[in-house]
């Protein structure tokens, strides 16, 4: 077994801009291991949250995460009012189930346009972020914004749903959902597809558990877990719907289950429309929250997001500690990096192995150092170089059965 | 008995009085404190014996008189929050890798941020924050203050 | 005006750097290059290399690990560049004023020419940033020939 030697790059690579560092070992074609380097995007935000008050902080929680923004205000909300210990009205509840689930829907459109173009399919990109142009206009409709909807507030949510914007909505779901079936077939069938996602990014169920993976990443390994389902907060106790699961832990496992929940969201909104009951949508709760601990929950696209809140009597949080899900998703990325026995992780699987988890990071281009074991020698690519030295004219770099 | 008042008997019934509070606060919320040395021996009974498996964070707290690290477990869909007193004049604690590898990152977090050392962890390099970090500069305890940590951005602030 | 000028009017090449920003306004400029927006009708194109980008857009409070690469990234940009600072962010920390890894604007860091305001803005107000910069440029050229 040859010694792992780290030769270092040289003057700073340009592509290496990105907000995590990603090195990895390889033998020839083959990669043996990854490290990762995080924390280029540590702004300092729970530090700041003792210094402003809850809902300032609310507006910075958004902000976290553009991408799902809704569910960090709400785990917030949700903290926040479990110490207060009053109940917020149903109709908020309904109101901000609706939130998160279009912002579910948008997220996973985005991804699967983010992971089309990793696998160098920039046709299905495009079509798919057309496509989710609608669910933007639905959200701008409801909440005032495409991104960051600032929706959420302590004591319910900041606007309601009128019958001719819900009915509007109604129609919009109907025809996405023909749309994302469509985009379903096209996954199950297309042979490049399945050919580049099948059998890659292997996560086996074992590790999931014991790396504490979340979200559809876990799913996709067969495991049940769905904050959703397990703790039932907003109006999930009273919607019914599905916890999506794949037992092959790949890749394509991955993009079936972000797929078929897009599906169930759809069918969610619906549902939450329909049951919508009437009356308030705040409840005026007091600034000063009460001396008490709590934790709030909720299942991110990317999966669980968890909050935790002290509070000592005063207008400012004591201590607000935040869990967004990718961090528990990365600690899995050097495992599916692995080759071990059977299984054989390319370089070419790199960067659609990474997207996998829907890192929540830039969607830009990102750098990637290898290191050969054998020879010492390394070097930066970038994702897009890769692309195109593995997948240009090719349907499949490698033959498979 | 509901699950969560289950947890509670049963690890009353464990541990004695090692568990200084335990208490359920609402449906699915379970908040216990533990001395210092039953951290690890809890966390290890409900792994092994109770069957939890995910831990979804671990939260440190400065509560001015002394820390606190706080991993959140989550058993059926009820967080349990397992909160170890940690002493400032001597600010240290097991790791609870070797039992749950998933609590890798949330311990090394707590660590740089609050200066607590984790002890038999593999790995405790920074995780957040920059390399060229001063060292001992731990930015989310209690005495370190905001305008503190902006000197090191630009030399006045507006 | 000499051709080189017309063509880089026509027909800017653009490189995207995220500075530590919540992915708000990443989403949004890449919204901009899908069919409903459409900017590469307008000759704009996503590049991956700063050699080969006239406007470099940065989103995101500069955080202080990021800083060296993205002045290397600017360093490394030929001239004549520009740079487009995208949401409330850039111009001045925005939300994240009271964290303490941000810069206040990414003007301390380097010159910017356009801000384009918002939390995130839409896409129609960052092409709309695009034109206000090449009408700059056009006024620079136009002046100095």
């Amino acid at each position: 077994m040859s010694s792992i030697v780290d030769v270092p790059v040289g003057p700073q690579h340009p592509a290496l801009k990105e907000p995590l560092n990603i090195t990895c070992y390889v033998d020839g074609e083959q990669v043996v291991g990854a490290k990762l380097r995080i924390g280029y995007n540590h702004r300092g935000i729970e530090k700041a949250g003792e210094y402003q008050t809850f809902i300032q902080n609310l507006y910075i929680a958004e902000r976290i995460c553009g991408i799902c923004g809704i569910v960090h205000a709400f785990d917030l909300a949700q903290a926040t009012e479990h110490i207060i210990g009053k109940e917020i009205p149903r109709r908020a509840d309904y109101l901000r189930t609706i939130g998160l689930e279009l912002n579910r829907i948008h997220s996973h459109l985005l991804w699967l346009g983010v992971a089309a173009h990793e696998i160098g399919f920039d046709t299905l990109f495009m079509y798919v972020w057309r496509d989710r142009e609608v669910v933007m206009d639905v959200i701008e409709d409801f909440t005032g914004n495409r991104v960051t909807y600032a929706l959420v507030t302590i004591g319910g949510v900041r606007r309601d749903l009128p019958q001719e914007k819900a009915e509007k909505m109604l129609r919009v779901m109907d025809a996405l959902e023909e749309t994302v079936k469509k985009y379903k077939e096209m996954c199950l069938n297309e042979k490049t597809i399945r050919m580049r996602c099948d059998g890659v990014g292997v996560l086996r169920k074992e590790d999931a558990i014991a790396l504490c993976a979340v979200g559809p990443t876990i799913r996709a390994s067969g495991v049940p877990f769905d904050v959703r389902a397990d703790d039932p907060h907003a109006a999930y106790d009273e919607i019914p719907f599905k916890v999506v699961t794949y037992d092959t832990c790949d890749v394509t496992a991955r993009i079936l289950v972000r797929i078929d929940e897009t599906l169930e969201s759809i069918n969610i909104v619906r549902e939450a429309i329909k049951r919508m009951p009437s009356g308030p949508i705040r409840a005026r709760l007091p600034r000063a929250v009460p001396v008490g601990e709590g934790v709030g929950r909720t299942e991110a696209p990317r999966g669980e997001v968890i909050h935790y809140v002290r509070s000592n009597g005063t207008d400012r949080p004591f201590r607000w500690k935040v869990r967004a899900p990718t961090l528990a998703n990365l600690l899995s990325i050097p495992v599916m990096l692995t080759s071990k026995g059977d299984y054989v992780v390319y370089i070419a699987d790199v960067p659609i192995t990474f997207a996998s988890i829907d890192p929540c990071l830039s969607c830009t281009d990102r750098a990637v150092k290898f290191v050969d074991v054998s020879s010492g020698k390394s070097w930066v690519w970038t994702f897009s170089q890769i692309k195109r030295m593995y997948w240009k004219d090719k349907p499949c770099w490698r033959e498979r059965p | 008995m509901t699950l969560e008042e289950e947890l509670v008997s049963k690890l009353k019934e464990r541990f004695g009085d090692r568990i200084l509070e335990a208490k359920v606060q609402r449906a699915r919320r379970v908040f216990v404190t533990v001395d210092r040395s039953a951290y690890k021996d809890v966390i290890r009974f409900l792994r092994n014996d109770v069957g939890v498996t995910h831990v979804s964070t671990i939260s440190g707290v400065d509560a001015i008189d002394h820390f606190e690290v706080i991993p959140h477990l989550s058993y059926k869909g009820i967080v349990v929050s397992v909160r170890a007193i940690v002493p400032k004049d001597k600010p240290e604690i097991d790791t609870i890798t070797d039992v749950i590898p998933g609590a890798l990152f949330y311990e090394k977090e707590v660590h740089e941020m609050f200066g607590i050392d984790i002890k038999g962890h593999p790995d405790l390099t920074h995780l957040e924050l920059p390399d060229d970090w001063p060292e001992g500069l731990y930015p989310l305890r209690k005495d370190v203050k905001l305008e503190e940590l902006f000197k090191r951005i630009t030399k006045e602030r507006d | 005006m000499g051709l080189v000028d017309w063509a880089r009017l026509r027909s800017p090449w653009v490189l995207h750097f995220n500075t530590g920003a919540c992915n708000g306004c990443d989403i949004e400029v890449v919204a901009a290059l899908t069919p409903r927006y459409d900017v590469e009708r307008f000759g704009i194109r996503l590049v991956g290399s700063p050699r080969h980008a006239d406007i470099l857009i940065v989103t995101g409070p500069v955080t202080k690990q990021v800083e060296k690469r993205l002045k290397r990234v600017y360093e490394q940009m030929p001239e004549p560049k520009f740079v487009m600072a995208v949401g409330n962010c850039c111009a001045s920390s925005g939300a994240f004023r009271n964290c303490y890894n941000v810069y206040p604007g990414l003007d301390n860091v380097i010159p910017v020419d356009v801000y384009v305001m918002g939390c995130p803005p839409k896409p129609e107000a960052i092409i709309n940033g695009v034109v206000k910069l090449l009408e700059k440029l056009k006024k620079l050229k136009g002046g100095a020939s």
